[in-house]
């Protein structure tokens, strides 16, 4: 399953153009990270991200390589890269948001106490009909 | 600045060309520069690099015709930036390194067969504890001058990765090592010395190969010129002993 997603992802890169420059969006992405999705972070700005980094994975199929060669394309490696980066910025993101304490090096401002009766659990990510969703299990 | 880097590029036909880059670098790496020139302006420029930190070994080029590693060296102006020598240019600074990695194999530079004696003390670690930091960044292989008229030597990261495990006590196989190396090995290394001063880890691969020539010495075997230039041996009236 994962293989074929694969292979239609790489197809589908054919046909993507490059109004953006994914360069751009992924040191905006490094930026907006090391300032709000650090050690400390508050419910109100990882939303802003998310709605950022959401924005930014529609915008993906005008954001493809620009170099266009078979061999050894480091742009168009650098672009898949780029795609998987952005798929796990969201999980953290969705996960940092639904865990609403302080635990660990998750520390949440807008909730510093930590909370074992709902939160002593692992985060557990799944896409549910293309909805990205968190369940915590302990 | 300006920087000079040598491409290569074979679609849709071979083309290779010096292109001049003005860059503004202050205090940056040869790789932080790339990649700048990469991200901003010119997508196709093509070269390898990993962990940006001299660990991995897969960033290794030619500054004004001596290896350095990319995340290491800061260029000054008017440098030449080439890929590294005696592998095939697959594109721009990066090179095919699997013909030179396969000599590892070639040479038997591996651990084989543990030993009787497995404990190792702090002495016996340190005795090839240089020779264990290699990266493979194949900087040595390329200022080796041996490839112009031997494309077959198994070259000086191989042999000193053999050196390494036939010092290591736990080794079991050693004859069987020093035995692979003997031809294409080290009797054709000239002793010049040019892979000890490129190597980033601070391995002197002629030194290894010396030692390995007098190990194998004392395991009865001889450099092969010293022994067809006196009519294939010592039957020559000498002594035996
Ligand atoms: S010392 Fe030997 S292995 Fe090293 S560069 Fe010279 S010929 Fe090659
Ligand atoms: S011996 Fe040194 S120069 Fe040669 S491949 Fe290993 S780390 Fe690089
Ligand atoms: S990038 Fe790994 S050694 Fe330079």
């Amino acid at each position: 399953m994962q293989l074929v997603n694969d292979r239609n992802f790489i197809d589908g890169i054919k046909a993507f153009t490059n109004r953006i420059d994914f360069y751009e969006k992924r040191e905006l992405l490094g930026n907006i990270f090391y300032d709000n999705v650090g050690i400390r972070r508050n419910k109100a700005a990882l939303e802003t991200v998310l709605d950022t980094v959401r924005q930014m994975r529609k915008e993906l199929p005008f954001m493809g390589p620009s170099d266009k060669s078979k061999i050894y394309n480091t742009n168009l490696v650098e672009f898949i890269e780029f795609g998987n980066m952005l798929e796990l910025a969201e999980i953290i993101l969705v996960g940092a948001i639904s865990r609403n304490e302080s635990r660990g090096a998750h520390f949440r401002s807008d909730a510093p106490q930590r909370n074992d009766d709902a939160y002593a659990a692992h985060t557990i990510s799944r896409y549910k009909e293309g909805v990205l969703c968190v369940d915590f299990i302990k | 600045m300006k920087l000079s880097i040598r491409r290569k590029t074979t679609e849709p036909t071979l083309r290779e060309e010096v292109v001049e880059y003005e860059v503004d670098a202050q205090d940056a790496t040869l790789l932080e520069i790339l990649n700048e020139i990469k991200t901003t302006r010119d997508t196709t420029l093509t070269f390898s690099s990993g962990c940006r930190s001299s660990v991995c070994g897969s960033c290794a080029v030619r500054v004004n015709g001596v290896e350095k590693l990319s995340c290491v060296c800061k260029p000054k102006d008017g440098d030449l930036i080439e890929p590294l020598r005696n592998m095939e240019v697959i594109r721009d600074l990066v090179v095919d390194a699997e013909k030179a990695q396969q000599f590892n194999a070639k040479a038997h530079a591996w651990g084989s067969k543990n030993s009787t004696n497995t404990a190792v003390s702090q002495d016996d670690e340190k005795r090839n504890e240089v020779q264990s930091d290699c990266i493979l960044c194949g900087s040595c292989f390329s200022a080796c001058p041996v490839y112009e008229t031997n494309s077959e030597f198994l070259g000086p990261f191989a042999l000193t990765r053999v050196w390494r495990y036939v010092t290591d006590v736990r080794e079991g196989e050693s004859a069987d090592k020093i035995a692979a190396v003997q031809t294409n090995g080290i009797w054709d290394c000239t002793l010049c010395g040019e892979c000890v001063p490129v190597c980033p880890q601070g391995i002197a691969p002629k030194s290894d190969i010396d030692m390995l020539r007098s190990k194998s010495g004392t395991m009865g075997y001889m450099d092969p010129k010293f022994s067809s230039g006196f009519g294939g041996g010592l039957d020559f009236g000498a002594p035996s002993f």
